[in-house]
């Protein structure tokens, strides 16, 4: 179902929450990676490997709320997931407004521990396709000269080629041959094409 | 004064008449002078006059001679020689009668000299005749007769010259005689003069030795007054010196009393037990200077379980036997315990009161003072004093004094165990409250092993669904969740221990003490918060009938939650108003009430019930424990909801009422 790569990584000070995590997890057939403080972690896991991580809220050392806060600096796409415990609610509140996946508070049911980590991943995979997306778009588009670029900014807007050759003070026939590089560039199969292709862009950037 | 004035009055007088006195004196004198010196030129006159008369009378005498013996020496002498002789002669004469004339010659002599004149007169042409005739050498009848005739004449003139002489002595004695009475006269005058003198000068003299006894009588008594002003003034001044000395002693003592009072009180701050501190204090005493001791001495102290009993807490030097036969002793049961009734004991040396006796003890005296304070006694302060030393006032006001700060310092130490053993019942009910902070992380605790244990079980049921589960990895999982759960008893176990309570006792007591001691606990975190609390206590509360420790848990948790309520508000803007009062149905009612921003009517009815808790780190359980403290009592916790300003809780408890059963277990 998963790429076989696919981990959950467990960052826990207690032994026993960790080997119990990790017994239960595996035995719907994932890989699991356990690590007794955030510090361990942040030197340790593979970042290109998918896959989601487990984090206790209350940790010696770098809390998971500092933890999660780290990875999204990083501009990471491993979903977190916050482990809480009684009266924790705010700070998980809180670490979900800083980015992370969700949060689920002890003590939890196995079932929907395990469906939280499922969405978790499949997260995983869709932040790493959107980031494979945007990537081989933005690829296209660093072929685009600035003239063309500035036509396609125009087009995405909405505007016509008339439009687009009053606001650049050029021929509305040079403006067909814009667009028409821009689409053959950008590898546009219609308008609707060219757009999304522009929102990839524009969402990683603002990431 | 007066009969100095009259005194020198007189002396004035006198000296005047000693002054005409010595010039009557100094006349007298004078003329007294004059007229000897007038004697003496008499005498002189006389003695020329009858030089000169003498010498008329040797020229007569000559010419006598030469008429005598004229004829019979005619041929001896030259008769011109004789004539020149006689004629010289002649002018002897005369010469001395110039010198007479010269001299000046009185009537009655001029009489004399006149006759005499004549006589030569009549002399003379007999003397002359008789001379010529001698000189042509004639002798005979004629010759005789005129010799005869001549020597008659002259022997008359003799006569005449006698008388003459006769008469200048005459009359030089006579004047003689009138100047010896005249002088004898001023003599007698002078005489009378200086008795006078000597008289008024000896009156003098003693008048002004009078004066002068007197002056100097004045003067000696002027200086004996002085004297005796400077002596006063002297002793005054010594009196003085020797009350300041003694007041500069009285102050160093003073000083030195003070010291010792502030060294025993210095010493009361420090964190000793009474026994320690007392065993210090006795060593301050005995290092005392000012007061006369053996450096031996024990403090006594009453038990408190039995106040019968003296027990020793404290001694410095004291004998073996004494440590043994006095650690415990009977009030009224030798000095000591004579003492411990009230009064201070002191001896000089050992006598029958001394009940505690051994072998070799030596001689000594004592002072045992009472240590009591508001007229109970504390316990005795013992001092050995010297054989015979009988203390000064001052000794005995100084260890007094010192038994009094004693006194004070154990009754402090006394409070200060009771508010100690207080404080241990308040620490469980800060535990209680620090319980509403750890509760996340004893929640945490607790979830660790049953959120592994859970993990293990679904894991291994998951497995077993799945068929993948050996019989080994079970035994190890099963093994595991067994350790768990031993873990999370462990956790409960310690949670139980921490919030473990005793049984309480019912016992009338004042609400408004109680809240006086629970504000003295909240004060400093309420002066750190600025808040102001007050309370109003109504005087005429009766007992209530409550477990002391748990009302203050009740009302520490009241008034920690205002606090904490309050801590929204500006400091100068915190509040808390505690107030106690009697309602009419026979409850005595305590208020809380903060002017904070209140209760939200959806949370007062929540309040009271437990894990209920608008606070991040509370457990939700102070005001539910309060709710049933207060209910166990029979009394009732509330708050009012329809208190718009601030939060106001008030809680009501039965007064007091004779219950045999005060016993509860909580």
């Amino acid at each position: 179902m998963f790429h076989e790569d696919t981990t959950v990584y467990i960052v826990d000070d207690d032994q026993a929450v960790r080997d119990s995590l990790s017994w239960l997890i595996s035995s719907i057939g994932l890989n699991v990676e356990t690590f007794e403080n955030a510090q361990h972690f942040i030197d340790n896991y593979d970042r290109e490997r998918p896959g989601c991580l487990l984090v206790d809220v209350r940790m010696p050392g770098m809390s998971g709320l500092e933890l999660q806060q780290h990875l999204a600096q990083d501009n990471h796409c491993l979903p977190v997931i916050i482990v809480t415990g009684h009266g924790d609610v705010k700070m998980a509140v809180n670490a979900m407004k800083h980015g992370a996946f969700d949060f689920i508070e002890k003590p939890y049911n196995d079932q929907v521990m395990l469906d939280l980590l499922q969405t978790a991943l499949k997260e995983c995979e869709r932040r790493r396709s959107a980031k494979m997306e945007h990537k081989e778009v933005q690829d296209l588009y660093d072929n685009l000269t600035a003239r063309e670029r500035e036509v396609m900014d125009m087009i995405v807007a909405g505007n016509t080629n008339k439009q687009i050759a009053y606001g650049l003070d050029i021929s509305e026939k040079t403006v067909e041959a814009h667009r028409a590089k821009v689409m053959e560039k950008l590898e546009a199969r219609s308008l609707a094409d060219l757009i999304r292709k522009s929102v990839v862009l524009n969402v990683s950037t603002d990431d | 004064m007066a009969s100095s004035r009259q005194t020198g009055f007189f002396l004035y007088v006198a000296y005047g008449v000693v002054l005409v006195c010595m010039a009557a004196l100094l006349y007298l004198s004078f003329n007294h002078l004059k007229v000897s010196r007038d004697a003496r030129q008499i005498d002189l006159e006389m003695e020329e006059k009858v030089r000169a008369a003498f010498n008329m009378r040797d020229a007569i005498r000559k010419r006598s001679f030469i008429l005598a013996y004229v004829t019979v020496l005619d041929d001896f002498f030259d008769r011109d020689l004789q004539r020149q002789l006689f004629f010289e002669a002649a002018n002897d004469y005369v010469t001395a009668r110039a010198r007479l004339d010269e001299l000046g010659t009185s009537e009655r002599e001029l009489e004399y000299l006149k006759r005499m004149s004549d006589q030569i007169r009549q002399a003379q042409p007999f003397m002359e005749r008789a001379v010529n005739l001698a000189v042509e050498g004639v002798h005979g009848p004629v010759m005789e007769e005129a010799i005869t005739s001549a020597r008659h004449s002259q022997v008359k003139l003799l006569n005449s010259l006698d008388q003459f002489v006769d008469h200048l002595d005459q009359y030089a004695q006579d004047a003689h005689a009138k100047q010896e009475l005249y002088l004898a006269a001023i003599r007698r005058n002078m005489m009378i003069l200086g008795g006078a003198m000597f008289v008024i000068s000896l009156t003098i003299g003693l008048a002004i030795t009078r004066r002068e006894a007197d002056i100097r009588k004045r003067l000696l008594r002027e200086v004996d007054e002085r004297t005796l002003a400077e002596n006063q003034v002297r002793d005054l001044n010594r009196t003085l010196e020797v009350r300041v000395e003694e007041r500069t002693a009285e102050k160093t003592m003073l000083a030195a009393d003070h010291e010792i009072v502030a060294a025993i009180l210095n010493v009361s701050l420090a964190p000793l037990s009474l026994e320690e501190f007392l065993d210090e204090a006795l060593r301050l005493v005995l290092r005392r200077q000012n007061l006369e001791l053996l450096g031996m001495g024990a403090i006594f102290l009453t038990d408190e379980t039995s106040p019968q009993k003296l027990k020793l807490v404290a001694q410095r030097n004291l004998a073996k036997q004494l440590q043994t036969l006095c650690a415990n002793l009977d009030l009224g049961q030798c000095l000591c315990g004579r003492a411990a009734q009230g009064e201070t004991i002191i001896k000089t040396c050992l006598d029958h009161d001394h009940d505690v006796m051994y072998e070799g003890i030596l001689e000594h005296g004592h002072m045992c003072v009472p240590i009591s304070q508001g007229g109970q006694v504390l316990g005795v302060l013992n001092l050995y004093i010297p054989h015979g030393h009988h203390p000064s006032e001052h000794e005995q006001r100084l260890v007094e004094t010192v038994a009094d700060t004693l006194a004070g310092v154990i009754w402090r130490k006394r409070a200060e165990e009771i508010a100690r053993t207080r404080h241990d019942a308040l620490a469980h009910v800060s535990r209680v409250n620090t319980m509403g902070e750890l509760t996340a992380s004893l929640a945490h605790e607790i979830n660790q092993p049953l959120a592994a244990i859970s993990n293990y079980a679904t894991g291994s049921i998951r497995r077993m669904q799945a068929g993948s589960l050996d019989e080994d990895s079970m035994l190890d999982v099963l093994n595991k969740i067994a350790t768990q759960s031993e873990r999370a008893g462990e956790v409960m176990r310690r949670i139980r221990s921490f919030v473990r309570k005793g049984e309480v006792l019912l016992e009338p007591l004042s609400l408004a003490q109680i809240v006086e001691d629970t504000l003295m606990l909240t004060a400093f975190e309420a002066k750190r918060l600025g808040i102001e609390i007050r309370s109003e206590c109504a005087p005429d509360v009766p007992p209530i009938f409550a477990d002391k420790v748990q009302i203050e848990q009740v009302l520490l948790n009241i008034i920690n939650n205002a606090m904490d309520e309050l801590k929204s508000k500006p400091k100068d803007q915190r509040l808390i108003v505690v107030t106690t009062s009697q309602k009419s149905n026979g409850e005595a009612v305590c208020s809380i009430w903060d002017n904070g921003d209140g209760l939200p009517q959806d949370q007062i009815e929540h309040v009271f019930e437990p894990f209920y808790s608008t606070k991040s780190n509370g457990m939700g359980m102070g005001l539910a424990i309060s709710h049933s403290i207060i209910e166990a009592c029979g009394g009732r916790l509330w708050v009012d909801e329809d208190f718009s300003k601030g939060t106001r809780f008030n809680f009501s408890l039965p007064i007091k009422t004779e219950k045999s059963d005060n016993h509860v277990k909580t």
